[in-house]
C-alpha cells in the first residue's frame, strides 16, 4: 500500500496542472494587471497604485453597474429555478418511452452557438419579427409594438442560456432519491402533494442549490445577453469589462473591475456556501429523520 | 400512478411551455435559413437555398469549420483524458478500502 502513496499526485497531476496553467496564472496576471498605470500611449506602466480601484468607486456610475449585475443574477436564479424545477420533475416522474429523448432534447439547444440562438430573439420579438407579424396578422394591434431592448429581453436571453444548467442539476438530484421513500410516505397515508411537499421537495434541494449556485456565477460573468438583447440602460458588468479591455484598450482599468467582480462573487458564494450550503441542506436533512 | 390526474396534466404542460420557450430561437434559425432574402423578417417570401450555395462557396468559412471539427475532437480528447484520472483518483479516495489503482469499472464489489 505504502508504495501506492504517489499514484494519487500522479493521477491528479495531469488537472492539476492544467487548472493552474489555465486558471491561476492568468488570475495573477489580472490581479497584477489592476494596479498597473495607464499610459497616454504606448505600452501600460508598470507600477503599484491604486489608482484604478479608486476610479471605480469614484462616483456612482461604475457601482450601479456592479449592483445591477447582482440583481439580475438573483433574478435570474428564482426564475430559473421557477421555470427549472417542474420539468426536472415531469423527467423524474414520467413513465413515458421518450423520457429520454426528452432529456436529450433538453441538451439540444448546446449545439446551437449561444450568440446566434440570443440573436433568434430579435427575429422572434423585433419590430418585423414573429409576434408582430403574427398580432399584425390577426388584427390585434394596428402597428408593431416593440418588446426588445429591455431588462425583460435581457434576462429571457439568459433564462434560455442557462435553464438546461438548472434542469439538469435538479433532475440529477432527484434521480438520487430513493423511490421506496415515496412509496412509504404514500402508505402512510401522505397525499400526492404532502409526499411531495415531506419527501422529495427537501431531498432535491441539494441539486436546486447547486444549480443556483451554477447558475449566479454564469449569470454574473456573461456579457453577450446584454450586449445583444438589452438597451444603453441594461449593461453588466462583464459588458463594462469587455468595453473597457476590447473598446479602449483599458486593460489595467478593466482588471480592476476583473478584480472586484471576482471578489464580490468570491464573498457571495462562499456566504452562500457557508449558511445554505450543499451541506447545511444535508444536515438539517438529517435533524428531522427520526 | 398518478399519470392521469389534473396535476400530472399541468405539469406536462407546463413543461411542453418550457420547451416552447427554449426552442423557439432555434426553430426561428432554422427557418431563416431558407428565408431568400437579405434580412430575417417576417413573413418570408418563399424558400430558396440560396445561403446555403453561399456558404459552400465560401473558402474561409468552410476553413473555419474545418478548425472548429479539428479543435473540438482534441478539446474532447485531451479534458476526458485528464478527466478520467482526476476522477478515478477521487472515487477511489472517497473510501479508503478501495486502492486507487483499481479503476471503478474493473472494481469487483
Amino acid at each position: 500500500m505504502k508504495s501506492d502513496k504517489w499514484k494519487p499526485w500522479a493521477l491528479l497531476a495531469p488537472s492539476m496542472s492544467a487548472v493552474f496553467l489555465l486558471l491561476v496564472i492568468p488570475v495573477c496576471f489580472i490581479v497584477v494587471y489592476s494596479f498597473w498605470l495607464r499610459a497616454p500611449s504606448g505600452a501600460d506602466i508598470p507600477a503599484f497604485q491604486f489608482g484604478n480601484y479608486a476610479k471605480f468607486f469614484e462616483d456612482f456610475f461604475y457601482p450601479k453597474i456592479l449592483i445591477r449585475t447582482i440583481r439580475i443574477s438573483f433574478e435570474t436564479v428564482i426564475l430559473c429555478v421557477v421555470m427549472g424545477y417542474i420539468p426536472a420533475y415531469f423527467f423524474y416522474r414520467s413513465e413515458s418511452r421518450y423520457k429520454k429523448v426528452f432529456l436529450l432534447l433538453i441538451m439540444l439547444p448546446f449545439w446551437v452557438s449561444f450568440i446566434i440562438r440570443t440573436m433568434s430573439w430579435i427575429n422572434i420579438m423585433g419590430d418585423s419579427g414573429l409576434i408582430n407579424h403574427f398580432l399584425l396578422k390577426i388584427g390585434l394591434i394596428g402597428s408593431p409594438i416593440s418588446m426588445l431592448y429591455n431588462e425583460f429581453t435581457v434576462l429571457m436571453g439568459l433564462i434560455m442560456y442557462l435553464l438546461p444548467f438548472m434542469v439538469l442539476n435538479i433532475y440529477v438530484s432527484l434521480e438520487g432519491i430513493d423511490k421506496s421513500l415515496l412509496e412509504a410516505a404514500r402508505c402512510m397515508g401522505c397525499t400526492e402533494w404532502q409526499a411531495f411537499r415531506e419527501v422529495t421537495l427537501p431531498l432535491s434541494l441539494p441539486g436546486v442549490s447547486a444549480g443556483c449556485l451554477l447558475v449566479f456565477v454564469l449569470t454574473a460573468g456573461t456579457y453577450l445577453p446584454p450586449m445583444i438583447l438589452g438597451g444603453p440602460g441594461n449593461d453588466m458588468i462583464a459588458n463594462l469589462i469587455f468595453k473597457r479591455v476590447i473598446g479602449t484598450l483599458d486593460w489595467p482599468f478593466g482588471s480592476a473591475i476583473s478584480v472586484i467582480l471576482l471578489s464580490l462573487l468570491f464573498v457571495i458564494v462562499w456566504t452562500y456556501n457557508r449558511y445554505l450550503g450543499i451541506n447545511q441542506i444535508f444536515k438539517s436533512f438529517r435533524g428531522i429523520e427520526p | 400512478m398518478k399519470q392521469a390526474s389534473i396535476g400530472w396534466s399541468l405539469i406536462r404542460i407546463y413543461t411542453f411551455l418550457v420547451y416552447v420557450f427554449l426552442f423557439a430561437p432555434i426553430v426561428v434559425v432554422i427557418v431563416l435559413a431558407f428565408n431568400p432574402k437579405q434580412f430575417g423578417i417576417f413573413p418570408m417570401e418563399g424558400v430558396s437555398l440560396r445561403w446555403f450555395i453561399k456558404l459552400a462557396q465560401n473558402e474561409s468559412i468552410i476553413e473555419a469549420f474545418q478548425n472548429s471539427l479539428v479543435l473540438g475532437s482534441l478539446t474532447a480528447v485531451i479534458s476526458t483524458g485528464i478527466g478520467i484520472l482526476a476522477a478515478w483518483r477521487s472515487s477511489a479516495s472517497s473510501s479508503p478500502a478501495r486502492t486507487p489503482s483499481t479503476p471503478c469499472c474493473c472494481r469487483r464489489s
